[in-house]
């Protein structure tokens, strides 16, 4: 039991970390980024491209794999996204298929196979009579420090102020002088750069494979439906939340619960579903539909 | 344009496709490779017709349209192979399965609106694709399942040669495809058409006029689930490569799937019922005119088997609502259609706040 | 074979196309020169999963260009030349079956050689063979439902045939090896499987519940996985270690058991690993996995460590001269299919005339049943073994001997390969079983 609430902890910061984007996005612009789970797929990808083949040192290769992820969100938003928000369904089939486009080109360019990334930092370490390799304890630090650094990039920050403006009331924020366009696409590098970071550590341990935007998508879904959409407390909180009940679900078998490997992402399939059902503004956040 | 003029006009376009579909084998024009893909296609005319209802008449944005195809092709799959039912019955049995979970997916869709509604269908399509590959000590997982000739619809064995088998087959899902075709237009022309459009239109107007909007959502999930159900059932039991797959461009539980009947009746003209069909038709057989050319282009052999069929597919999906909204074929034929065509912009949740 | 893989990407690809095309055109070419003479080349159908480049695919692709090639410059069959015709199956039951047909019909392919995943062979052998009537030689797939196919109803399914044993055969050798390797040499008890949930995995799994009781060992755990795509085996690795497992006995087909190596190597336990990995047999793997996959023991058709018949070797360093992208080392599906295409080339000597003219459509198909007995008296001596399909009222027809029922003479069994270091600390692949093959012993896997 101690195994599987460590592993949760360690689990759920990256969890956050994933859901920081796509509550961002909605709570701004009140788009659902079906293609988020891709954008964790790019970053992952150019990483991998950057270490393995070009040969960058790995740090490096990291940091090129979030910028660009970075890029390709706030491009999406430029080209396209920034023609269709208005309409919020018209947003989910674009997103939807711009995740597919991406799955298709990630397979024509690498292949379905799976692709490993070295971790950053190797080796294995116990902690509490619990194994676990240092790379969950480093995704664990980033991922506290990531939430950190954006928290206080929309406390003290005129941009940060500015999303949270826009948040809040857009014509507001149009009436006080905020550059609408111009804060939406921030928000759209912002949350493409906190994907991709998380891209990074989501890839450990299973690998990179252009399918892999799946779980990331429904995860995220879960938790910022959960946590009420757009409110960032509530995200941080269903984060644990998710990333216990996924936890769990995944080391059941040895506690005698006949769950298991195969059931990753139906608990957070069933949370979204009840939670959109029964409670649609979620646990603390503010209403939604 | 009047409402009378409109239906008769669509009545004649839907035969005329069918008569012509019908003609094609007679006159030899049907190569002998191409059977497949028309078969296949007609069957996707009826997905995309009966999305059409839901979706482009009843303005409840279904994403996860394959859902319903997908619980009948297991359920039936699953009584033909373990219980051993006949055909006969396990396609009935499918198909009811299929209207039950439009009902309990049209529950819901009383609450939700929008983008909420749209959630919940892809939600609950990606959790029966789980569940199937969980227990795939039944369902088979991801490998899918095959039948053999006690499971066919039509019963065709191996005696039978297979060009009189495709020909059969093909005019089995032609007629199908007929039926069920024809059964939606007149729904989309009848009362309950109307009243959909109208909760599509304006709620609370539905609701002011003493109809309940409620019932008839729930009722438009079902009569959908209906069509694609039996479709979807009827699908797995043919003679011509009888395999059922959860996943990929045909598979029955896919996302896949659904977008690309999202593709067809969007470039077809959403809300027009036609339009989908024709979508379908034009986006089947193109997919297998180019599927066919890097094998035969000696400059496109590097295509092959590189994936850019679906990719294609998404990124005129992408450009359809970036550039065509109202869908390609009204785009070209203007008001042929005799009807004004609706955008997919239907519950645009933060407008109405 | 990932790695490199997308360096080379479709520019690869462009080249092995130009290949083929030369190839094809040279084969054509004599076509034109004796067009008199009516001596059309024989068509030959490939079904290989292709798509994205898939490793197994590309390499069996590379296996039949060298029969084609050494067949073409012996003189051809009964001084026919021969044509291979590619099609690509993309993992797809029913573009699969589709692609058959069109070898089948279309294209009047007297032959169709290939076949790779259980899920797209059987939808193929239920409703395309006895409908086609078209010989077809299936190189990569083990699942028993064809030949028991075969079994049931001998005329309408005739012409399958396999150069692979099935997984009742595979799982029955896995626990000849597990025995030798793990009980009486190691003295081991307990094991734990990790399985991929496909067709195959699921048979396997369920083939070596029955069997491996038998031979002294007890499953203790079984993590099954959802092979669609990347995954965490940590939770599989720790229940091992809790219930006192010994070793692992593991199963990746389209999976390519990256996440399982790196984790077996880094978090361990480290016990050793035994069983089915398709990409595991590719010399990539190695830099792939970091060479963490150290000690892992893999089934293989053959490989380029060990003379299994005097044809091995030759074929492996052809091979290797030849292609020096990924997968740079033949995969066991370009043993068979190499194979399979000198198969078809002595039944069609035993026949003794080359196929008439497809034109002639009674004939033909009179020549296709006539190449099916020819095929059932094979006894040709392959890469992977000496091959000798079982008859009509042997336990698996169409399927090799293992063994020849007689003598107990070794024909066509799996060789159970290890991942080495040589003494400069480059990979090297090794078989450690069967005895009969062996050139290195069981090496246990490093201390954490």
């Amino acid at each position: 039991m101690e195994q599987i609430l460590l592993l949760a902890g360690l689990r759920s910061a990256v969890y956050a970390l994933l859901a920081l984007g796509f509550t961002l996005l909605f709570g701004v612009a009140g788009v659902l980024n079906l293609a988020h789970g891709a954008l964790l797929m790019i970053s992952a990808y150019v990483a991998f491209t950057a270490f393995t083949i070009l040969g960058l040192p790995l740090v490096l290769a990291v940091i090129l794999g979030v910028l660009a992820t970075s890029l390709v969100a706030a491009g999406l938003y430029r080209s396209v996204i920034c023609r269709v928000q208005h309409s919020s369904i018209l947003t989910l089939v674009v997103t939807l298929a711009i995740a597919l486009v991406l799955q298709e080109v990630v397979a024509m360019a690498f292949g379905l196979g799976a692709k490993s990334l070295p971790p950053p930092l190797g080796g294995v370490s116990t902690v509490a009579v619990v194994r676990v390799e240092n790379v969950q304890i480093l995704a664990f630090v980033v991922s506290w420090l990531a939430l950190g650094g954006c928290w206080l990039f929309m406390e003290r920050t005129r941009s940060g102020k500015a999303i949270r403006a826009m948040a809040m009331s857009g014509k507001g924020a149009a009436l006080v002088g905020i550059d609408i366009e111009r804060t939406y696409t921030a928000t759209w590098a912002l949350s493409g750069a906190l994907a991709g970071l998380a891209g990074i550590f989501f890839s450990y341990p299973g690998g990179i494979d252009p399918r892999m935007w799946m779980d990331p998508l429904i995860i995220s879904f879960a938790i910022v439906i959960l946590g009420g959409l757009g409110s960032l407390p509530g995200s941080l909180l269903a984060a644990h939340l998710v990333g216990f009940a996924e936890t769990f679900t995944y080391y059941a078998p040895q506690v005698h619960i006949p769950l298991g490997a195969p059931w990753v992402g139906v608990p957070s399939l069933l949370l979204t579903v009840l939670i959109l059902l029964l409670r649609p503004q979620g646990l603390l956040g503010r209403s939604a539909p | 344009m009047n409402r009378r003029r409109q239906s008769r006009a669509s009545y004649l376009v839907f035969a005329s496709v069918v008569g012509t579909l019908a003609l094609l084998p007679a006159f030899n024009l049907v190569p002998k490779e191409w059977y497949a893909p028309l078969i296949f296609a007609n069957f996707f005319a009826i997905f995309a017709m009966s999305w059409d209802l839901l979706a482009g008449y009843a303005g409840q944005m279904n994403l996860g349209h394959a859902l319903f195809i997908g619980v009948a092709a297991y359920t039936s799959g699953l009584a033909g192979t373990h219980l051993e039912w006949p055909p006969w019955v396990t396609i009935p049995l499918g198909m009811g399965t299929s209207v039950i979970v439009g009902a309990l997916i049209g529950i819901p869709a009383i609450r939700l609106r929008g983008p909420y509604l749209a959630l919940v269908t892809l939600l609950a399509l990606i959790a029966v694709y789980k569940l199937v590959l969980i227990y795939s000590d039944v369902t088979e997982g991801i490998s899918g399942m095959s039948f053999t000739p006690k499971n066919f619809f039509p019963p065709l064995g191996y005696d039978v040669p297979l060009e009189r088998v495709k020909l059969v087959t093909y005019y089995y899902s032609l007629g199908l495809m007929a039926l069920i075709g024809a059964g939606l237009l007149v729904i989309a022309h009848s009362r309950w058409g109307a009243i959909f459009r109208a909760i599509r239109d304006n709620e609370a107007a539905v609701e002011a006029s003493g109809l309940s909007p409620a019932k008839f959502k729930v009722v438009a999930f079902m009569v959908s689930a209906s069509a694609a159900g039996l479709a979807g059932a009827a699908y797995v039991h043919l003679p011509v490569l009888a395999a059922l797959q959860p996943a990929g461009l045909d598979g029955v539980l896919s996302l896949d799937l659904s977008l690309s009947i999202i593709v067809a009746s969007v470039a077809g003209g959403l809300g027009t019922i036609i339009g989908p069909l024709i979508g379908a038709y034009i986006t089947k057989l193109g997919q297998q005119y180019l599927s066919a050319l890097p094998s035969q282009v000696e400059a496109l052999h590097i295509l092959e088997g590189q994936g850019w069929i679906s990719l294609l597919f998404w990124i005129l999906l992408v450009l359809l609502v970036l550039f065509a909204r109202k869908g390609l074929l009204p785009l070209l034929m203007g008001d042929l259609l005799c009807r004004p065509v609706e955008e997919i912009q239907i519950h645009t949740g933060r407008s109405q706040q | 074979m990932q790695a490199k893989d997308s360096e080379g990407g479709i520019s690869r690809r462009a080249f092995l196309k130009t290949v083929s095309a030369t190839l094809g055109t040279l084969a054509l070419a004599p076509h034109f020169a004796a067009a008199q003479s009516s001596a059309l080349p024989i068509k030959i159908g490939l079904l290989l999963p292709l798509v994205f480049n898939l490793p197994l695919g590309v390499s069996a692709q590379r296996g039949a260009q060298i029969a084609e090639q050494e067949i073409n410059e012996s003189g051809g069959i009964l001084g026919r030349q021969i044509q291979l015709i590619i099609r690509d199956d993309q993992l797809d039951p029913r573009i699969a079956s589709q692609r058959f047909e069109e070898l089948a019909t279309t294209q009047q392919c007297i032959i169709i050689v290939g076949g790779f995943l259980d899920e797209t062979v059987i939808p193929l052998v239920n409703n395309m063979l006895p409908r086609l009537k078209t010989p077809f030689l299936n190189t990569g797939t083990s699942t028993p439902e064809t030949t028991d196919k075969v079994i049931e109803d001998y005329n309408n399914f005739k012409y399958y045939f396999r150069l692979m044993i099935d997984s009742d055969l595979l799982t029955q050798d896995t626990v000849r090896a597990a025995k030798g390797l793990l009980v009486d040499e190691l003295k081991l008890k307990r094991v734990s499987l990790v399985i991929e949930d496909d067709l195959f995995g699921r048979d396997y799994q369920g083939f070596l519940q029955e069997q491996l009781p038998g031979a002294g060992l007890s499953i203790v755990s079984a993590f099954r996985f959802p092979g669609e795509r990347n995954f965490d085996f940590s939770a599989g690795l720790s229940q091992a270690s809790q219930s006192g497992s010994e070793a692992f006995i593991v199963s990746f087909i389209r999976d390519n058991g990256f996440g399982f190596v790196r984790q077996w190597y880094n978090l361990g336990p480290r016990l050793p690993v035994l069983g089915i990995n398709v990409s595991g047999q590719a010399f990539e793997y190695w830099a792939n996995t970091e060479g963490r996959v150290i000690s892992h023991v893999y089934a293989d058709a053959a490989t380029g460590a060990t003379a299994i018949t005097d044809r091995t070797l030759p074929f492996f360093q052809k091979y290797v001269e030849e292609f020096k992208t990924a997968p740079a080392q033949p995969l066991y599906m370009a043993y068979t299919t190499y194979d399979a295409l000198f198969v078809f080339q002595q039944a069609v000597e035993r026949i003794g005339e080359p196929p008439p003219d497809p034109t002639n459509a009674s004939a033909y198909s009179n020549y296709r049943e006539e190449l099916i007995t020819a095929l059932e008296e094979t006894d040709l001596v392959g890469t992977v073994g000496r091959i000798r399909f079982q008859g009509k009222d042997d336990p698996r027809p169409h399927d090799p001997f293992t063994r020849d029922p007689a003598s107990g003479e070794v024909l066509v069994v799996p060789k159970w390969v290890q991942w080495q270091k040589d003494a400069a600390g480059r990979p090297d692949r090794r078989v450690v079983w069967p005895p009969e093959f062996k050139n290195s012993s069981f090496l246990l896997p490093p201390a954490a």
